[in-house]
C-alpha cells in the first residue's frame, strides 16, 4: 500500500506539515477560518533528536497493535491497508495509546482517539503534509 | 477444504478467524457459541450501562460479522470434545473438525457466601446478559452494593452512577484497583473518587442476611441491588476432561497448541509468556486474546507463527481519571508529579519493568514498547521517558528505518 515516509535528513523542522494537517482535517476550505487563533492538534507531529527533526504520523502497520487493542471497534485495518478511526464509536479508554510504539495515536481534548488517515476521509483526498512539505521530506509512496 | 471449529464467540475467536482466513481462503469455519449471540465486545458493557454506547454498539465488528467472513455460527453450548473422532458435541449435535480452537474464556468467580441464596437482586457484570439484567434492576431504583473494587467492579460503578448516587463499593483489599495499580496510584484514585463513591475497604464479607451484607468487622450494609465483581476464572472444563494440560490456565506452546493434537486454545483461559518475569501467567487481556487467537488461527491453517511475548497492560478512564499501565511494578521506582498527574516507571538496570500513569498518557505506547522489546534505556533519561517521550528515545538507526519505511519498530 502507499504509505507516508519521512526523510529526516531533509526535514527542516518548519512544522508546516502540522499546520497543513490541521487545515486538511478542519472541515473547511478556508485556511484562515481553519487556523487563525486556533490551537492546532494535528495528526502529524514534528519531533527532534538533537539537531535532527522528523515528522511522525501513523505508520499504518501491517499488524496494527492499536486495532488489536481497540475494545470499541473504532479502529479498523481497512482492506486497502489503511488504519482508520471511527470516532463516533470510540469510548476513550486509551488502549490504542497504550500500545502504539510510534506514539501516533492520541486522545483529543474531547477524549476520543484520533490519528492520521492519509487524508482519505477529508476533502483533500491525498496527504496534505506530503504535497505541502517545502523540502520534499515527506513522501507518499509504495515501497 | 479444511474444517475449523472454534468454541467460544469472543475476541480470541475473532483473532482466530482473521488468522485462519489470512492463510486459508478456502477455510470452512464453524463457531460454536454458548452465549447464543454474534461476536461482541464485553468490555463495552459498562459503557452501554452508562448510556455512552448504544446497545447495538456492543457488536463492535457489526452484527453480521460472521456472515461477512463466511463463518457458520452455531449458537449452542459445547458439551464435550472427542479428540479421537475429532468431533465437538453441542446440544445433541456433532461438529467434526480438522483443527479445533477452544476459546471459552473465563467466567465470574462467585465464592460460596452464607446467605447469598436469600439475596433477591444479585448480579455479576461480565456478559451482555449480565448487563441487561443489572440495568433492569437498576431501573427499579434503590441502593447498590458492589463487592469487588477491581476494574470490573469500578467500571460497573461508573455505569451504575447513571441510575443512582447511592453506591457502596466494598473490597477486602486496602485500596481500589488492587491488581491494576500500585499503592501510590491506588491511593490517588481512592482519594479522587471518595466524594462520589462510598468505599468500604479492608472489608471481608462474612454473610448476607436477606438484602443486607454483614462484614467480618460487624459492619452492615443494606442494599437493594447486589453486584459481585470478585474476579474471573478461566473456563477450562472442556479441555481438562480430555486430558489437556492445565495449571492455573490451559498450558499452550508458542503456537497456541495444547498438548493434544489439532487442539489449540487462546484467550482468557490460557497462560501467556509474560515478558518481564519470563513466567507463564494468566493475563486475561483483550489484546492478548486477539493476538493469541490470530497466532492460533495461522498455525491451524498450516503456517508457522509464534506468540512469544505478552505484557500485562491496562488502559481505562474511570470517572474522568485516566489510568494507563503496563508491565510489572517491580524494581527501582522513579516517580514524577506533573500538574495533577502522577507517573511512575519501574526499572531494573537498563530494563523497563513497568509503568503507571494517572492522567495524561500521551505516547505511552513508547514505554510499553520498551517493556515488550526489552529495550535498553542506556543513554535515555528516565525523566524524558516519564514526561516527554517521543521517537527520539529509540536508537536513531531504528527510528530512521521505521520512518523511512524499511521496517516496523
Amino acid at each position: 500500500m502507499k504509505r507516508i515516509y519521512v526523510k529526516e535528513e531533509w526535514c527542516l523542522g518548519c512544522r508546516l506539515c502540522e499546520y497543513e494537517c490541521a487545515y486538511a482535517n478542519s472541515g473547511t476550505h478556508n485556511i484562515v477560518l481553519a487556523l487563525k487563533d486556533k490551537a492546532i492538534d494535528p495528526n502529524v507531529k514534528v519531533q527532534e533528536d538533537g539537531k535532527i527533526t522528523f515528522a511522525v504520523s501513523c505508520r499504518h502497520c501491517d499488524e496494527p497493535l492499536c486495532v488489536s487493542a481497540c475494545i470499541s471497534g473504532a479502529l479498523t485495518k481497512e482492506e486497502g491497508g489503511a488504519v482508520t478511526v471511527d470516532r463516533s464509536k470510540c469510548v476513550g479508554c486509551g488502549s490504542c495509546v497504550m500500545v502504539c510504539p510510534y506514539g501516533a495515536v492520541r486522545l483529543t481534548k474531547e477524549g476520543s482517539a484520533n490519528k492520521c488517515q492519509l487524508c482519505m476521509n477529508n476533502a483533500f483526498g491525498e496527504p496534505l503534509c506530503v504535497s505541502k512539505c517545502p523540502n520534499g521530506a515527506i513522501v507518499f509512496e509504495e515501497k | 477444504m479444511k474444517k475449523y471449529v472454534l468454541i467460544g464467540g469472543s475476541i480470541a475467536t475473532e483473532g482466530a478467524i482473521e488468522g485462519i482466513l489470512s492463510a486459508d481462503a478456502q477455510a470452512r469455519i464453524t463457531v460454536i457459541c454458548g452465549e447464543k449471540r454474534p461476536l461482541y465486545s464485553r468490555p463495552l458493557i459498562s459503557y452501554v450501562l452508562e448510556k455512552k454506547t448504544p446497545d447495538e454498539g456492543l457488536y463492535f465488528r457489526g452484527k453480521d460479522y460472521y456472515e461477512k467472513k463466511g463463518v457458520r455460527a452455531v449458537y449452542a453450548m459445547a458439551d464435550k470434545i472427542d479428540p479421537e473422532k475429532k468431533l465437538v458435541c453441542a446440544e445433541g449435535k456433532e461438529y467434526p473438525y480438522d483443527e479445533l480452537l477452544v476459546a471459552t474464556g473465563s467466567k465470574p468467580f462467585v465464592p460460596p457466601i452464607k446467605g447469598l441464596e436469600g439475596v433477591t437482586e444479585k448480579h455479576t457484570f461480565y456478559t451482555m446478559d449480565d448487563m441487561t439484567g443489572l440495568r433492569a434492576a437498576l431501573e427499579k431504583g434503590g441502593k447498590v452494593l458492589i463487592v469487588g473494587a477491581g476494574l470490573i467492579g469500578m467500571k460497573c460503578a461508573e455505569g451504575v452512577k447513571e441510575y443512582t448516587d447511592d453506591i457502596v463499593i466494598a473490597d477486602m483489599a486496602p485500596r481500589p484497583l488492587p491488581a491494576a495499580t500500585t499503592p501510590e496510584a491506588g491511593a490517588i484514585v481512592q482519594e479522587r473518587l471518595s466524594e462520589i463513591i462510598d468505599f468500604r475497604l479492608n472489608a471481608a464479607l462474612d454473610r448476607f442476611e436477606g438484602n443486607k451484607a454483614v462484614f467480618a468487622s460487624g459492619e452492615e450494609v443494606a442494599f437493594d441491588v447486589l453486584v459481585l465483581a470478585l474476579g474471573v476464572r478461566p473456563q477450562v472444563g472442556l479441555l481438562k476432561e480430555i486430558g489437556a494440560e492445565v495449571s492455573r490456565g490451559v498450558i499452550v506452546n508458542e503456537r497456541m497448541q495444547t498438548n493434544l493434537p489439532h487442539v489449540y486454545a487462546a484467550g482468557d483461559l490460557v497462560e501467556s509468556y509474560e515478558t518481564v518475569s519470563g513466567d507463564k501467567r494468566l493475563l486475561q487481556l483483550f489484546p492478548s486474546a486477539y493476538l493469541g487467537g490470530k497466532i492460533a488461527g495461522r498455525n491451524m491453517a498450516g503456517e508457522e507463527a509464534a506468540f512469544t511475548t505478552d505484557v500485562p497492560m491496562n488502559a481505562t478512564k474511570l470517572f474522568g481519571i485516566r489510568i494507563t499501565s503496563a508491565g510489572l511494578f517491580l524494581g527501582q521506582k522513579t516517580e514524577a508529579i506533573v500538574g495533577d498527574d502522577y507517573r511512575a516507571i519501574y526499572t531494573d538496570g537498563d530494563r523497563v519493568n513497568g509503568f503507571i500513569l494517572i492522567g495524561d498518557s500521551t505516547r505511552a505506547g513508547i514505554l510499553t514498547d520498551f517493556i515488550r522489546k526489552k529495550r535498553s534505556i542506556a543513554g535515555v533519561e528516565v525523566t524524558k521517558l516519564l514526561t516527554d517521550r517521543d521517537l527520539s528515545v529509540y536508537p536513531a538507526e531504528e527510528r530512521r528505518a521505521a520512518l523511512g519505511g524499511k521496517y516496523e519498530i
